[in-house]
């Protein structure tokens, strides 16, 4: 009820110009709690989207659904970023303040991104999306240096909690088409919410997936699990009243967000790495988003000591598995000493 | 501005009836001594006198059988809801009831303008929130006045059933709920049910109601048993897991103090000790070094 007016500003897009820093790093990070590191290009504010738990119904001051009309300024920031720290190996996602995709035809913004990140020697562009409006990318020349990432979710979540939102199996259908298309592809378990039958549903939603995306075209597979801030929770119950994802045993953490019990997490995020493992084999890289350190250690067969440590691991996966896109041997030292920047 | 006087059934005390404050002792007496000084202030509608001042004077009256009331008319362009609000803007604005109440005696269109008027938001449900609050029987309504509860809190409290509310409000004499407790037991009970599709009814004899409610104990005890009942139901996780690590840590005999982050998040155990010489600093390493102590350790560790 803060901000009375949020769903207003979703239904017009505004284009407004390139104003201050756009590209950044992923606002949720926090010392105890294990952050990939990836940096976020601001080129889209707000979403068309209604997803239950979305943390901009918390967040954003100002509602209206933006895009930044600029690429050209917007690419020489990251130009200027990416060639400052030549030793790294950048992902730059879309998707901070919004979808990366959702307004594709109306905006061409990601088609344009895409075309400028393939010339980009140490950075891959992650567009991560909950919708199947993939149809304007497919003919972009990408040389792979683009991921596209869904947010995936259990046909029952996706139809209760992620509100005009494409249908699990349009999402199905959009990732077949961007591997045609040569695409990596990204796919974020996350939020993972429970529910009475979760175990079953998230392994036939890991089935699916791996039905149209095979091994070869996996960027990253991450895993990670409903949370919000305790204001944010009254913000659920009031806006989306059928909801019932607030509902289950949850505790507060030291960044003060609430969470899934830890023991009920741990079940769950086994139960996702297991499968994964069946289903992608033991080379796909998989990270758990926004976890303490003794989660990964619990669940994880990689087990990163500090956000440098995992963005190492990331350059380190790509120079190993797709050498073309990262050709250069990354080297851990400087991921460690600059993790913060 | 005439001052007249009309028989009590001759005025209109619509438009006062958002008030829910008691007319105090002062203000009866004060009227009884001296009958009503200041007259009330009305405006003229077509058949009656509405009073848009002196509501409490007009309950007053009625209260004591007073049976003519001195009056003032005043004639103004403003609509009546700018004029009351102007003219009792510190009472109104005394609560998120009060201000609900006094836009549905007013009449007043539930919309941005009349919600900004009173300093409440306006948002896409807020039309079915007011009917909902405003459906409350008085007693309820009183209560959320009383204890202040701003419209957000009001609304987390009904908008799953109306029914936990009251069904918890009911047994306000056996608990003596505060603001906070209200609030946090109607809450719990709402997500269990949502949790486990279990009624209200259900939910109660789970967390023991009936049996804490017949206790013949204190208010606030039976408060205390029935919300540590209600934490139980809501958290079984998270307490099975502290009582296995303190069954765990309780087998370590160890001159420290052993303790761990009970809501899990923190892995570890935490060994705090004070020493104050050698022989202290070498009990307690030697204790350290046993194997089996620190087996017992690592599975305490383990389960955090
Ligand atoms: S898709 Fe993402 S940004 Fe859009 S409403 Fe859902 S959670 Fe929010």
């Amino acid at each position: 009820m803060t901000n009375s007016y949020y769903r207003d500003g979703k239904k017009k897009v505004d284009f407004v110009p390139y104003k201050g820093e756009k590209m950044d790093t992923c606002a949720t990070i926090h010392d105890e709690y294990v952050c990939c590191n990836v940096k976020v290009l601001k080129s889209v504010s707000n979403c068309p989207f209604d997803c239950s738990y979305c943390f901009l119904q918390n967040y954003l001051t100002n509602p209206q659904l933006e895009v930044v009309d600029d690429i050209t300024r917007l690419m020489q920031e990251i130009e200027i970023k990416t060639t400052a720290q030549p030793w790294r190996f950048f992902r730059i996602g879309t998707w901070e303040l919004g979808d990366s995709l959702a307004l594709e035809e109306q905006t061409g913004q990601a088609k344009q991104l895409i075309e400028h990140f393939k010339d980009i020697p140490n950075a891959v562009l992650e567009l991560k999306t909950k919708s199947n409006v993939v149809d304007p990318i497919l003919d972009c020349v990408h040389h792979q240096k683009t991921v596209v990432s869904w947010s995936m979710n259990t046909p029952f979540i996706i139809d209760t909690e992620e509100h005009k939102t494409a249908s699990f199996d349009e999402r199905i259908t959009a990732i077949k088409k961007v591997v045609d298309a040569g695409y990596l592809v990204g796919l974020h378990f996350d939020p993972m919410i429970l529910y009475s039958d979760w175990k079953q549903d998230y392994l036939k939603c890991l089935d699916a997936c791996r039905n149209v995306l095979p091994p070869e075209h996996v960027a990253w597979i991450s895993i990670g699990s409903l949370r919000f801030n305790p204001e944010q929770k009254r913000l659920i119950e009031n806006n989306f009243r059928g909801s019932d994802i607030t509902c289950q045993e949850m505790v507060k953490g030291s960044d003060n967000k609430m969470r899934y019990v830890k023991p009920m997490r741990i079940q769950m995020y086994q139960h996702m790495m297991a499968n994964i493992r069946r289903l992608w084999g033991e080379n796909a890289f998989v990270y758990l988003c926004m976890e303490r350190w003794d989660i990964w250690d619990k669940v994880m067969d990689i087990q990163p000591r500090s956000i440098g440590e995992l963005d190492f691991m990331f350059a380190d996966y790509f120079h190993t598995t797709f050498p073309t896109i990262n050709p250069q041997i990354p080297n851990i030292d400087l991921y460690k000493k600059y993790q913060s920047t | 501005m005439m001052m007249l006087s009309s028989a009590v059934d001759a005025f209109n005390n619509a438009y006062g009836s958002w008030q829910m404050d008691s007319v105090s002792d002062t203000l009866l007496n004060s009227i009884q001594s001296h009958g009503i000084l200041v007259p009330i202030s009305c405006i003229k509608t077509d058949d009656s006198l509405t009073i848009i001042d002196g509501f409490k004077r007009f309950r007053a009256a009625k209260h004591l059988k007073i049976t003519h009331i001195p009056y003032a008319v005043v004639t103004t362009d403003l609509p009546p809801e700018t004029l009351i609000f102007n003219l009792h803007q510190s009472q109104v604005c005394s609560s998120a009831m009060h201000k609900i109440r006094f836009l549905s005696a007013l009449k007043c269109t539930i919309d941005s303008e009349h919600m900004s008027m009173v300093g409440l938001p306006y948002y896409s449900h807020i039309k079915k929130d007011i009917a909902k609050i405003t459906a409350l029987p008085e007693s309820a309504q009183l209560f959320l006045h009383q204890k202040g509860f701003s419209l957000k809190e009001m609304v987390n409290l009904i908008h799953h059933s109306p029914d936990v509310f009251l069904t918890v409000l009911a047994s306000d004499p056996f608990f003596n709920f505060s603001k906070r407790t209200l609030d946090h037991v109607v809450l719990s009970i709402i997500n269990l049910m949502k949790r486990h599709q279990l009624t209200i009814q259900q939910i109660f004899s789970q967390t023991q109601y009936s049996e804490i409610m017949n206790k013949d104990i204190t208010a606030s005890q039976r408060l205390t048993q029935w919300v540590a009942c209600i934490n139980q139901c809501e958290n079984p996780t998270l307490l099975a897991h502290q009582s296995s690590i303190h069954d765990a840590l309780n087998k370590i005999e160890l001159p420290a103090k052993l303790t761990f982050d009970t809501t899990l998040e923190h892995a570890g155990v935490t060994i705090q000790t004070t020493i104050n010489s050698e022989k202290e600093l070498s009990d307690f390493t030697s204790a350290l070094s046993n194997t089996r102590l620190k087996k017992q350790l690592l599975h305490a560790v383990s389960l955090t």
